[in-house]
């Protein structure tokens, strides 16, 4: 095939081989195309060209110019030329050798040599390329430059300059995918240095991937080094399971110990990237504070080890007893959310068949009933795949903290923005992703539903009064997928189903201005496949269902009914959610369970993997809860706050340690593996154990294995219908459930938007307290990580400069937060993040934890904040665990 | 750069603003010269107010301007200049007027920026024009601004050249005050061109120029990758097609437009023709600035105007276009120093060509020790290479490392054979800038010319290290 044939490619011929590419192909890909691998040390295809270490040369003529006599070969860097019809390539000419020897000679001629002692030995780029291409002996006999060694860049990356050969990969990292450009190259020449800026640690979130992109052993981890060999390293594929996305990695293990974790690369995940969290966060399971054995209640009210039989058997009795004397309805059952979807079904089926309670649910705090508030409309929770963020011309975040919620997607709507896409960032309380905002739309807590109105009435306003039929194609913005739908120019049905709210209302009920809505508005109308990404915390609250009302309609208005997506929370939320960790007919979600228990009207409660007295959002009713319950019984992988108030304690193993699948925010199931073997006769999975009291109780699940549910629940559950029973592939399989497509209007009524508390309106009342988690907390996971211990913030809560400068409180300073439920100390920051009559602190920070200050009678909690007393107490210890 | 010989600062004698022009009498007739010669880059030096903009409107200034504006479209202006067969006088020798009309080509927002980052040893030419006559400069590029559409124009000018900075932002409020610059300038509708000057931190290598750009951006100044070029989108300043020309090729431009092409194209030598402001050092008697016709030989420029050698000496070597080029000898004296003699064999070898630079010459009598003089070059190279490219970067101070070495009598007669091999392996267009091929090509040739001298005063190291071995027991 020539070039001709096909325009957007041109042909080249590599050491004698004819490649036909897509034009603007780099020499080095093309070569890579052919099979042809030329070596590299700068050049790396998720970066920007750099064109600085001049390893790739190779022999290059070009094409001649009509009329002339063909050029002779001259060498080139492959890495920086790209591909043209009539190019011919010697990637193993004189020349080239030469070069690449040469660059190999200048580069060891400073660099220590030092293998032996050196982590990336075994697997380090460097090595490699020396063997392969450098000169038997160097010819250097100056002094070599000495440099900074063991210089700590961060809690979590070392640097060894000498080692550094300066090709840039960490510091374009740094500046192109996260954008947090703490690193740079300071003075010049042979004397250039890597060093952070003004000498301060780093403190980005996504550091670890430059210590896997260095290479030469330059930059190490602190958690790793001197800690392994590679080639002593067993490995297991897994998936992350600190959060949603669900980030492909590798469990690098030495003698049943996680001894390191690397990104594995799914482009449709996480392309190659870790978070700080994904990559170090790996010692939990190997922690001191592990559970090794089940706990039982005693006689003397104190927990002690028991046998498992023992544990399975007193639980079965225990159960048996509730479930006859109070019925079923009597046992709550919270969790899933963190567990193996295997865990997941099989929790599922021992709460339907075995306790036959319709109280199950996953979503810690929630206040609804249904866990996916868009299947009314036919759609699925998330209805998108990340890779769609690519194609968008517009993306809302509503009430979502991407960066800490979600940091490795933060990642791809970064790459999103580059490629486009305008981002309108709608919290009320300024996030990371305000930097790439377009529209940032600051509206008061709670006003979510005014704020959706508010848009939808700018729609309105803008959509002629009486045409009908569809409207001709917006101007794109953005770049132009194939497939956008025509929208929906008939708005009538719209404006009566938004009842009398203008732009107006909405934007005095919201806060937002009615020109931002407007403008908002208007860039979403005018984007080619616009998405809209919702927190995870939006569908599980009271108003969720008119949130998802508000949100159908939005996208429907934009004509993309597909746009809606809700984000979720744990590793597995969705999986859980998929595997019907849901309350069913006329059972109560997870939070009314507690408030229930709380009440002594649920007398069991069962929680899987879930420390609801640090997580719940009211810690006063959940102890209240577990004091009153008559059994509770908890998987736990430590002795957390829950745990110890339990009657019966099975100890559980973690997501390293399992084989099974995880399904990710975008429902992408995913197979892990273990990468530790747990012992069994101390730790066992949550669904063995399951299974096991199962067949105590006598209902057997049956289960031996966990292949054994992954086969059933794939057969069984409506979400992986789509799967039709095949093999889930290496990049994961997007999981949706095929929804009813709903009878009736076409456009969702909702409710008026009421005007929340006014946050500004009375201050001498307090502050309303937002709260949700950032990534890096106090938890049991993290805390077992020293260097990623280090790096979690002081507690501290966020406040306005003009509620601090009226409340007298400067930055820095420790403050008393009060609410009639108790009170907490906590550093106050002061900013402009938070709007005035706002405050933020996160839940995930500090004990005691910010739910110490939460009524789950009142929607919206104001706060009181006032200087600390004198020195106080040592803040409540943190041995304990989440 | 101080301990530099061949870097030092003019002499006394050297003419300068303010101080009487210390050059001799310009040659009434020279080779190729049609007309009687006479200098216009430097010819107000030595008028006391030189640099104000009276003075200057005084001498005519700002009417080659204003017959552009009046008589000439953009592309008149850019066919008189590609007429004129001008090359960038920065050392590149890129044909103006092909890379004006190649940036006028593509789409605005287009930005001149003024390479007057000087800053090699041995080139103090722009220096001294920006001091003596900065509105003449202003006038070349408000040409340029209008033949090529651009409304924003940048100087960047080397940190250390505080007076040329301070004259260059004095020039350009009264050319606002004039309404030579800002909005409608003199009378052109839409005529806007607005300019700032910027000041470089102290770094050789900003002269090259994707790394000036990179450094007025407010990054770190490392060169860029071509393609794209700087006059191509996405290669030039902030990403936009970009002029980027030197101090001495902008002031040719007024003159080219006020005389016309065919003068210009008169002037000296044919192939690369024009006034050229010589820039003389080292060993001679009257070192400083000779403006001359491009063309003129080397033995004309040491004897005939900068007053022969010190103390008679013989010629030893020369570098013709300042530390960056491969070095001549006291047996090229005849060569004719232009841009197209010197890239052209035989001054064109497997290094690439000998070079002219940006005519900073130096000359180096033979009182000058070889070895001494290598390591000031490798020296200079070694401080200056940014460190991007791994050659460069690890190569130039390797090479230092040497010198230093064979300068300290340890060296070995192989040490020549790897500094030979080591020069090609950096030269040879295998780095992403010049410089590279900057600091091969000196030790390169002077190892190809100077050979004997480097083994004897090896031989006479090796012995005196044997003695000390001795005497030491």
């Amino acid at each position: 095939m020539t070039a001709t044939d096909r325009p957007n490619t041109v042909t080249l011929t590599i050491d004698g081989q004819e490649v036909t590419v897509p034009a603007g192909t780099l020499v080095v890909e093309a070569a890579r195309m052919a099979g042809i691998d030329v070596p590299v040390f700068c050049y790396h295809p998720k970066l920007s060209l750099a064109g600085a270490c001049r390893m790739c040369m190779c022999e290059i003529q070009l094409p001649a110019p009509p009329g002339q006599q063909p050029r002779p070969p001259a060498p080139m860097t492959a890495c920086t030329t790209r591909a043209m019809n009539g190019m011919v390539v010697n990637t193993m000419g004189p020349a080239a050798l030469t070069a690449r020897e040469a660059v190999i000679e200048f580069l060891l001629i400073n660099h220590p040599l030092d293998c032996p002692v050196c982590d990336a030995g075994g697997e380090c780029p460097l090595q490699d390329n020396s063997h392969a291409w450098g000169p038997k002996e160097s010819r250097f006999r100056e002094e070599k430059r000495l440099a900074r060694k063991g210089a700590m860049l961060s809690p979590l990356v070392v640097l060894d300059q000498e080692r550094c050969i300066v090709c840039y990969r960490c510091t374009r990292f740094m500046a192109e995918i996260p954008g947090e450009a703490e690193l740079d190259f300071f003075q010049r020449g042979y004397r250039s240095e890597l060093r952070t800026i003004d000498d301060q640690p780093m403190q980005s979130r996504f550091q670890g991937n430059i210590i896997e992109l260095c290479p030469c052993g330059a930059l190490t981890s602190e958690t790793y080094r001197f800690k392994a060999r590679p080639h002593d390293l067993d490995h297991a594929d897994s998936v992350c399971a600190h959060c949603p996305v669900g980030c492909n990695l590798i469990l690098d293990s030495r003698t049943n110990v996680i001894a390191r974790v690397r990104g594995r690369q799914n482009e449709a995940v996480n392309e190659i990237w870790l978070c700080d969290k994904g990559r170090f966060g790996h010692h939990y399971p190997s922690g001191e504070e592990r559970l090794v054995q089940p706990l039982i209640r005693g006689e003397d009210g104190a927990l002690r080890g028991a046998s498992w039989p023992e544990a399975v058997g007193s639980a079965a009795v225990r159960l048996r007893q509730i479930k006859e004397q109070y019925g079923a309805q009597a046992i709550g059952v919270i969790g899933g959310r963190n567990l193996t979807n295997e865990d997941c079904y099989a929790l599922s089926r021992f709460a339907r068949e075995v306790l036959e309670t319709p109280n199950v649910d996953h979503r810690i705090g929630a206040r609804v009933a249904p866990a996916n508030p868009l299947a009314p409309y036919g759609l699925n929770a998330f209805n998108s795949t990340y890779t769609d963020a690519e194609q968008a011309g517009a993306i809302l975040l509503l009430g979502t903290d991407v960066y800490e919620e979600m940091p490795v997607f933060w990642l791809r709507l970064r790459k999103a923005v580059k490629l486009g896409a305008r981002l309108i960032v709608a919290n009320p309380r300024a996030t990371e992703a305000d930097r790439l905002a377009y529209h940032r739309l600051r509206y008061r807590p709670g006003s979510e539903m005014a704020l959706l109105q508010g848009l939808l009435a700018a729609l309105v306003e803008d959509a002629p009064a009486s045409s009908t039929g569809e409207a001709a194609a917006p101007e794109a913005v953005g770049p132009a997928p194939a497939g956008t739908l025509a929208r929906p120019r008939d708005l009538s049905g719209l404006r009566q189903a938004l009842g009398g709210v203008t732009v107006e209302s909405a934007a005095g009920a919201c806060g937002v201005t009615a020109e931002t809505l407007r403008a908002a508005a208007a860039t979403l109308a005018g984007a080619r496949q616009p998405l809209i990404y919702a927190g995870a915390r939006l569908a599980i609250r009271g108003d969720a269902a008119g949130i998802a009302a508000a949100l159908v309609n939005l996208a429907t208005a934009l004509g993309h009914r597909q746009a809606v997506n809700f984000f979720t929370e744990g590793a597995n939320g969705r999986g859980a959610e998929y595997a019907l960790l849901v309350p069913d007919e006329g059972g109560l979600p997870a939070g009314e369970i507690i408030a229930q228990a709380a009440e002594g009207k649920i007398k069991a409660l069962y929680l899987v993997g879930e420390n609801i007295l640090t997580t719940h959002p009211d810690a006063a009713q959940a102890r209240r809860a577990l004091q009153n319950a008559e059994l509770v019984i908890v998987h736990e992988l430590f002795p957390t706050e829950t745990a110890r108030e339990a009657d019966i304690v099975f100890a559980a193993t973690g997501i390293p340690e399992k084989d099974g699948t995880l399904t990710n925010a975008e429902g992408r199931i995913q197979r892990v593996h273990a990468g530790l073997r747990a012992d069994a006769a101390a730790v066992r999975p949550d669904w063995r154990i399951l299974s096991d009291l199962a067949g105590e109780m006598g209902v057997p699940l049956g289960y031996g294995a966990p292949a054994e549910i992954t086969r059933d629940l794939l057969a069984d559950l409506p979400a992986y219908a789509g799967l039709a029973g095949g093999a889930i592939p290496a990049e994961g399989f997007v999981a949706r459930e095929a929804l009813p497509e709903p009878e009736g209007p076409a456009w969702a009524p909702m409710p008026a938007p009421e005007a929340p508390e006014q946050a500004g309106a009375a201050p001498e009342q307090g502050l309303i307290l937002l709260t949700y988690s950032e990534l890096l907390g106090d938890e049991t996971m993290v805390r077992p990580t020293v260097e990623l211990w280090q790096m979690v913030p002081e507690p501290y809560v966020e406040v306005n400069r003009a509620d601090a400068a009226r409340l007298g409180l400067s930055d820095g300073q420790l403050v008393e937060l009060r609410t009639p439920r108790g009170s907490l100390q906590r550093t106050v920051r002061v900013s402009g993040r938070c709007a005035a009559g706002v405050c933020f602190s996160p839940d995930n920070i500090g004990r005691p934890r910010i739910n110490e200050l939460l009524d789950w009678g009142t929607p919206w909690t104001r706060v009181e904040i006032v200087p600390a007393p004198a020195p106080a107490a040592v803040p409540a210890g943190v041995e304990a665990g989440d | 750069m101080a301990e530099q010989k061949p870097s030092e600062t003019p002499r006394p004698g050297t003419p300068g603003p303010g101080a009487p022009a210390g050059s001799p009498p310009a040659p009434k007739t020279g080779p190729g010269q049609p007309v009687p010669w006479e200098p216009v880059l430097t010819a107000a030096f030595g008028r006391p107010s030189s640099h104000e903009i009276g003075d200057y409107l005084s001498r005519g200034g700002y009417e080659a301007l204003r017959k552009a504006l009046r008589e000439m479209t953009p592309a008149d202006v850019i066919k008189v200049v590609t007429d004129s067969k001008l090359v960038g006088r920065g050392g590149a020798g890129f044909p103006t007027g092909v890379k004006w009309s190649g940036t006028a080509r593509n789409p605005a927002p287009r930005y001149l920026v003024v390479n007057a980052d000087e800053s090699e040893p041995g080139t103090f030419g722009n220096r001294y024009c920006m001091d003596a006559d900065p509105h003449m400069l202003l006038e070349g590029m408000l040409i340029c601004c209008y033949a090529v559409g651009i409304e924003q124009a940048y100087i960047y000018i080397r940190g250390e050249n505080l007076r040329g900075y301070e004259r260059l932002e004095q020039a350009i409020r009264q050319a606002y005050e004039r309404g030579f610059l800002g909005r409608d300038i003199l009378g052109k509708r839409g005529f806007n061109v607005d300019m700032a000057v910027t000041r470089g931190a102290g770094a050789y290598i900003c002269g090259e120029e994707t790394a000036l750009m990179e450094s007025l951006e407010g990054r770190r100044g490392q060169p860029r990758i071509r393609p794209p070029f700087p006059i191509d989108v996405g290669g030039g300043l902030f990403g936009r097609p970009t002029v980027v020309n030197n101090v001495e090729t902008l002031m040719n431009v007024p003159h080219i437009i006020l005389r016309g092409a065919e003068w210009f194209a008169s002037v000296g030598n044919p192939g690369s023709p024009g006034p050229k402001v010589y820039c003389i050092s080292g060993h001679v008697n009257q070192p400083g600035i000779y403006e001359l016709p491009m063309g003129v030989t080397l033995r004309d420029l040491i004897f005939k105007y900068a007053g022969g050698m010190q103390r008679d000496q013989k010629v030893k070597a020369v570098s013709p276009g300042a530390l960056a080029c491969q070095l001549l000898t006291g047996d090229d004296l005849d060569v004719t120093m232009d841009t197209a003699t010197l890239t052209r064999p035989p001054y064109f070898n497997k290094m690439g060509p000998v070079g002219f630079g940006a005519g900073g010459i130096i000359v180096y009598g033979d009182e000058v020790n070889m070895v001494d003089l290598m390591v000031q070059i490798s020296g200079f190279f070694a401080r200056e290479s940014c460190g991007k490219c791994v050659p460069c970067r690890e190569g130039t101070h390797w090479m230092l490392d040497m010198w230093r070495r064979i300068q300290a009598g340890r060296g070995t007669l192989e040490d020549l054979d790897v500094l030979e091999d080591v020069a090609t392996r950096i030269g040879g267009r295998k780095t992403l800038c010049a410089l590279g091929d900057f600091a091969a090509g000196p030790v390169w040739s002077a190892i190809q010319r100077f050979r004997p001298e480097f083994e004897a005063y090896i031989r006479q190291g090796a012995r005196a290290r044997e003695r000390e071995l001795v005497a030491a027991g």
